[in-house]
């Protein structure tokens, strides 16, 4: 016959330690995300303005010319101080039609991690006539 | 031969409770402080982002931007649910297709964005 045995002894150490690591392991993760919506909100901000600026600086009959346009774009990125401060890594523009898209990426170093992401984002300015009345 | 495992339950819970719920609960501190540095952060980016742009396609001089731009900040703040500490709006020459920068103070945090008006 087998008997039941019950005992209290122990710590209560492991399970406050495994909570204590889920804790700070929630607060890491969540402020790598915070501050990566914040560097994306960024670095769509640049996009945005450096599609419209390049786009309104190289049209020629409404239609953006691809040459003036990355030459613009570079302007920007090189002069504006909200671009200066981002980790450029590419900045694709193409013509498509009367639109402008840009592909702009950059680098950022997570505050809380050795890891550094990409933010890519993408923006597209587009010409048009607006009919008199 | 080996000595006897000695096993028993000596101690007080209460305390030890305590100590660990004081290391538990340590780190919160600072973290919260991160925390809300962040947020500050990620609402000044998206304020000045949101902000300039409005400010941008709404005016065609920059007299207008400037006198558009604190009734663009108001509402955008509000939706955010902070104060908006100050903002500082710089364009060097501020000849017309110049590049504007606008930067928005959230308590310790800084938001910038530039944009330019068209050079027409």
């Amino acid at each position: 016959m087998r008997r039941l045995v019950r005992s209290d002894a122990g710590s209560i150490a492991p399970l406050v330690a495994g909570y204590l690591a889920l804790v700070v392991m929630v607060s890491l993760m969540a402020t790598n995300v915070i501050a990566a919506m914040a560097m994306s909100h960024r670095v769509q901000g640049v996009a945005d303005a450096a599609v419209v600026y390049a786009h309104e600086r190289s049209l020629r009959v409404g239609i953006p010319m691809a040459a003036t346009l990355n030459q613009q774009l570079g302007d920007f990125l090189s002069s504006a101080p909200s671009a200066t401060r981002l980790n450029v890594v590419s900045a694709k523009i193409q013509v498509q039609g009367a639109s402008s898209i840009l592909v702009l990426c950059s680098s950022f170093q997570l505050p809380l991690s050795p890891e550094v992401v990409l933010i890519c984002k993408e923006a597209k300015a587009q010409s048009f006539l607006i009919p008199l009345t | 031969m080996l000595p006897p495992r000695q096993s028993g339950s000596n101690g007080s819970t209460p305390i030890e409770l305590v100590v660990w719920l004081a290391l538990l609960i340590a780190p919160l501190g600072p973290m919260l402080s991160l925390y809300g540095q962040l947020s500050d952060q990620l609402a000044a980016e998206s304020i000045a982002r949101h902000a300039l742009r409005a400010a941008v396609l709404t005016s065609t001089s920059h007299t207008e931007l400037i006198a558009q731009l604190p009734v663009m900040l108001q509402p955008l703040a509000a939706s955010w649910k902070r104060e908006v500490r100050g903002f500082e709006l710089s364009c060097g020459s501020c000849a017309r297709g110049e590049i504007i920068t606008l930067r928005v103070f959230i308590g310790n945090a800084t938001g910038v964005q530039s944009a330019a008006l068209s050079p027409k």
